[in-house]
């Protein structure tokens, strides 16, 4: 039973593309994310800091933190997103 | 205008705690949750990086060979200045380091005593003796048939379990000031004057010997080899730790940036008179 690549639509080979470079690419992933754990202290401490210089009552420096730091999460997160999706035409 | 809640006190002296230690300047103004915030996120910032380096990422500038230092070893050090205690103690082991009195030992002019890992190759009554080994080495002054000499000893196992208890002469320890954890040792291994092989490794050196002191060009090469990226993530943890204690030292100087944070919201236009 031949399963030859003639009746593979064009769509079908773009997917089964990025299947393989998101396996091939899984490791390598993995090895990116145990640094990239890192970056969250990181974030956290420059969030805190940044509010405390601007103000001095605590809870306004809790709520300016909290606000600086998922602003930043979320701005490597579309950045990470980004790059990924370009890598994998590499 | 600063808020009257908020005392600043003697604010250069704040200023100079806050560089010393983060949050010590905003504990001796009263200021206690800010200084909790900034001796947390900076100190754990800061010890997070010496950890992920082996503590070997803060040195001063300096170059082993009388040379001007990379502009970028100043620049990564002009950053991490902003925490202030460690860098001072940066360039007095970067003092201590240059110092004509740092180095090699040979031979040794006290008694010594250490925990020893490395290797041994002898030839002893039952064969040649060779490989890793650990135990003790000690050494002490004795009276010679030339004038005072140095004999030591060790005491210990090779990896094969073997026990080894050997005499040891003409020893050689490495300067007691540089960058590695371990200081180099050499000894030939003796048998009443006649040498038997040779006992190569390290003994410990202790902390205030190494932490702080810079790297030679070799050591900076094996500890990026060793640590590879964690190096990089270190470096950059340290700077970024330096920098917010600057914030943290303009705080303490000038108060918070946009006032104490608990005002009402203020309307940014007059409203417009109500028609007569």
């Amino acid at each position: 039973m031949g399963m030859g690549m003639k009746n593979i639509s064009p769509r079908k080979s773009l997917l089964r593309h990025l299947h393989e470079s998101v396996s091939r690419r899984h490791l390598l992933e993995q090895h990116a994310m145990g640094m990239n754990i890192y970056l969250l202290p990181l974030a956290a401490a420059i969030a805190l800091v940044y509010g405390a210089t601007r103000y001095e009552d605590a809870e306004r420096i809790w709520r300016k933190s909290v606000r600086t730091f998922i602003t930043i999460i979320v701005f490597m997160a579309v950045v990470l997103a980004i790059l990924a999706f370009f890598s994998l035409w590499q | 205008m600063i808020d009257p809640r908020i005392r600043l006190k003697n604010r250069f002296l704040a200023v100079i705690l806050a560089w010393m230690l983060p949050g010590a300047g905003h504990f001796y103004q009263e200021r206690r949750f800010k200084s909790a915030i900034y001796f947390c996120s900076i100190v754990g910032l800061w010890v997070m990086a010496m950890h992920l380096s082996e503590w070997k990422v803060m040195a001063a500038p300096f170059n082993d060979r009388n040379e001007r230092p990379p502009i970028i070893q100043v620049l990564k050090f002009g950053a991490q200045s902003g925490v202030g205690l460690p860098a001072v103690c940066a360039v007095v082991q970067r003092e201590r380091v240059k110092d004509d009195e740092n180095k090699a030992v040979r031979p040794l002019d006290e008694p010594f005593e250490a925990e020893f890992n490395g290797n041994v190759d002898y030839r002893a009554q039952a064969g040649l003796v060779g490989g890793d080994a650990t135990g003790t080495v000690s050494f002490e002054r004795t009276d010679g048939q030339f004038g005072q000499a140095t004999q030591g000893h060790f005491t210990g196992t090779t990896a094969d379990g073997k026990s080894i208890d050997i005499d040891l002469d003409a020893a050689a320890l490495g300067r007691p000031i540089d960058g590695d954890h371990r200081r180099s040792l050499t000894a030939q291994i003796t048998d009443g004057g006649n040498s038997l092989g040779e006992l190569r490794g390290t003994v410990p050196r202790s902390v205030w010997n190494w932490l702080f002191v810079p790297l030679n060009k070799q050591q900076e090469t094996d500890l990026h080899r060793t640590l590879g990226k964690r190096h990089e993530l270190a470096t950059l943890l340290s700077v970024v730790a330096g920098l917010l204690n600057i914030l943290a030292m303009f705080d303490a100087f000038g108060g918070p940036a946009y006032g104490y944070g608990d005002e009402e919201h203020q309307p940014s236009k007059e409203p417009a008179p109500a028609p007569a």
